[in-house]
């Protein structure tokens, strides 16, 4: 009995250390998406700027 | 002419950020990253193998390793946010306004992975997953604040007056976090008491004390890692936004 509340225990002690991983690199991950759609984004406009200034100076 | 003059402002800025991202990572981030997963290895390292195991609680007593620096550094966050909100409203620097924006972000993880880890420690324990403790409550109402402000935030979108009404919330929302700190000392609560307190000695053994020391300072490296990333987010995502103005 005593030995089955142990298994439990450790049970929980692993649980808890799963989420904070997999929360962890699942966060990590969510930024490192985040960061490259804003430069994708950033790309692009910015060459749809350069093409209206210079469709501007012409 | 000013239009002119601002919408060159614009690209110029967007030409300095393109430049940047050429060289990817800047030092002060590629460190901070290195930091962080070494000590994350130390840290498993002193947690599963150098600290002790508790005579009462037995081997769940590690999950306070994970659950005291999350939950700390979980309640810092917001007072960031607010002192990046008190200073935003005082030079009217957007700078300031990106450092609450990635904080309240970052804290919102934190208070959560505290929550989760409090609430499955609590479980070992206590025999419960939650209950109504002022702790628990107080940190649980932090964690309320905290999704308020980044709904207020996604809601009203990168304006002035979304800065200024962040600010104010957080400025308010920012009592929380001494209540939380206090809550133990003020009413008779299930959580245990503070085991590190100024000007005390610790209740923990040395070993332990270590492992938790080690443990904070990785996630207080890990923290500054992620602040860092947040941070040149929330400008690319402000200059793109501005860039994208310009053009329509």
């Amino acid at each position: 009995m005593k030995e089955d509340i142990h298994m439990s225990g450790d049970a929980y002690l692993i649980a808890a250390y799963a989420v904070v991983w997999a929360g962890l690199f699942a966060y990590l991950a969510y930024i490192v998406f985040r960061i490259r759609s804003v430069r994708t984004e950033l790309a692009a406009v910015e060459e749809l700027v350069r093409e209206q200034n210079e469709k501007k100076e012409m | 002419m000013a239009l002119a003059n601002r919408e060159t402002n614009v690209v110029q800025q967007g030409a300095n950020i393109g430049t940047r991202r050429t060289g990817d990572l800047p030092i002060a981030s590629l460190v901070l990253g290195i930091l962080s997963f070494i000590g994350m290895m130390v840290s498993i390292w002193a947690i599963f193998l150098y600290a002790p195991t508790d005579a009462i609680e037995g081997d769940p007593q590690r999950i306070f390793y994970f659950h005291l620096p999350t939950a700390i550094l979980g309640m810092l966050a917001f007072g960031i946010v607010a002192l990046g909100g008190i200073v935003y409203i005082w030079k009217k620097d957007e700078r300031w306004d990106w450092v609450a924006r990635a904080a309240a972000e970052l804290g919102t993880v934190f208070i959560t992975f505290a929550l989760i880890t409090g609430s499955i420690w609590g479980r070992t324990t206590w025999g419960t997953w939650w209950t109504w403790d002022a702790r628990l409550t107080t940190t649980l109402i932090l964690w309320f604040i905290y999704v308020a402000y980044l709904m207020l935030r996604s809601y009203m979108g990168r304006t002035p007056s979304s800065a200024r009404a962040g600010a104010v919330l957080a400025i308010i929302g920012v009592i929380d976090v001494p209540i939380i700190y206090e809550s133990v000392n003020w009413w008779r609560t299930l959580h245990p008491q503070q085991v590190i307190t100024i000007g005390s000695e610790p209740q923990l053994p040395p070993q332990m004390l270590l492992a938790l020391m080690i443990s904070f300072v990785t996630f207080t490296l890990l923290f500054s890692f992620l602040m860092v990333q947040l941070y040149s987010l929330e400008k690319m995502q402000t200059l793109a936004q501005r860039l994208r103005a310009s053009v329509e």
